[in-house]
């Protein structure tokens, strides 16, 4: 494979992986006969031109399912990464149990349970997206009980969008999205709290600073690629908003742009293809 | 239409050709300013097959490439030819207003056309 091939076909990745199926290897012979003899990386306008094409097809292709299909998918994404969020929280309350004396912070669990069920409920995000029903809905049941047990008032919060979770997943077809990686958005809002439960971290503190606002301004701009995404981000926004523990921080940082998230990811959901994809 | 656009339809009316040829041809038909990158190409490929206008016609495999040819069909030679007669039609408007101008100003030079390059031809190179 020659230099140019190969930065090719890194270009190519701009485009959906279905898409590429069908059209990569066209476009890419299409890039080598055009290039000059000797060319080892594709011009900067034939690198524009690819990245810009990608985008447009991936807006094309995600406005295609119907707009239902579409909703479910957001949902279901927005309570798995809410319910990563959760998980990761139980982390972080972990060792703030077991290093720092923090009063008022206190979730009712020991610190070995807490991040057991961290484990299970990230397992069980995950696993979502690959995993059959029969293997995922009585998973996150299993986490939806765990969450319960050992202390009801602070685990009911928690056991909410795990329960909805099993629910919507054992209501319909397997759930497939093209990035499943995207259940670890609940990363960010996660650092944040992490600053606020862990007061003597400095270095968390200015992470968490820039992320929060950096985290929802992606997950408003991201509708440009996938309004399903937006959407997902604006219902964990939500979840995170209605947790009191949680929601004074987020409010500080971001009014303005949990709204922008908000509107933009329903209203994007009900756009329309305007073009049917290539025959 | 947009140029690009113009010349892709332009460049299939002898017959279908594949994306490297199709990009050759609209350079050569518009005399060298629509030089189509790849990712253009294919983009106005799928809006024009989206619309009707142009059709997979041919599929083969060279040297262990697939090259599939696209062909116009009935309403891509259809809008081709309308966007020709409004192009002809507004380049008379012009003419008109230079011979008039001539005829009654003998002395007097028909100013030159300025230059200008269209703000709608974004993705065209001036050779």
């Amino acid at each position: 494979m020659s230099p140019l091939e190969r930065r090719g076909r890194l270009l190519l990745r701009a485009y959906p992986a279905t898409y590429r199926q069908e059209h990569g290897a066209e476009i890419l012979a299409t890039l080598l006969e055009a290039a000059p003899a000797g060319q080892t990386r594709p011009s900067l306008r034939e690198a524009r031109a690819l990245l810009a094409g990608g985008l447009r097809v991936r807006i094309a292709s995600h406005r295609q399912l119907p707009t239902l299909a579409s909703l479910r998918l957001a949902v279901l994404l927005g309570l798995a990464i809410a319910v990563v969020q959760a998980a990761l929280l139980r982390v972080i309350w972990a060792v703030s149990e077991a290093r720092l004396p923090l009063t008022g912070l206190r979730s009712g669990y020991g610190p070995g349970y807490l991040l057991l069920l961290a484990a299970l409920t990230m397992t069980a995000a995950t696993l979502l997206w690959f995993a059959p029903r029969r293997v995922t809905v009585p998973l996150l049941s299993f986490v939806a009980v765990a969450t319960l047990l050992p202390s009801r008032a602070a685990g009911l919060g928690a056991a909410v969008p795990v329960v909805a979770l099993a629910v919507l997943t054992a209501a319909g077809e397997a759930p497939r999205l093209p990035r499943s990686w995207l259940v670890w958005l609940g990363l960010p809002p996660a650092v944040l709290v992490a600053d606020v439960v862990l007061p003597h971290w400095g270095a968390v503190a200015v992470v968490a600073a820039w992320l929060m606002p950096l985290y929802l301004l992606a997950g408003l701009l991201w509708f440009v690629v996938d309004s399903r995404v937006t959407a997902a981000v604006a219902l964990q926004q939500g979840l995170l908003w209605i947790h009191t523990d949680v929601a004074p921080p987020v409010r500080v940082n971001g009014p303005v742009l949990i709204i922008a998230v908000v509107v933009i990811g329903i209203a994007t959901l009900r756009m329309r293809p305007r073009r049917p994809q290539r025959v | 239409m947009r140029e690009p656009t113009y010349f892709v339809l332009a460049s299939l009316q002898d017959g279908p050709l594949h994306g490297y040829a199709i990009i050759k041809r609209a350079a050569e038909l518009s005399g060298g300013r629509v030089l189509l990158a790849t990712g253009t190409l294919y983009t106005a490929l799928d809006r024009l097959a989206g619309e009707g206008y142009v059709a997979l016609v041919h599929e083969e495999v060279v040297q262990g490439r697939v090259r599939r040819s696209y062909g116009l069909t009935a309403d891509g030679t259809a809008a081709l030819q309308a966007e020709a007669e409004r192009l002809a039609a507004a380049a008379r408007v012009v003419r008109r207003g230079q011979a008039a101008g001539a005829a009654s100003a003998p002395g007097t030079p028909a100013p030159a056309a300025p230059a200008r390059r269209s703000s709608r031809s974004r993705h065209v190179r001036p050779a």
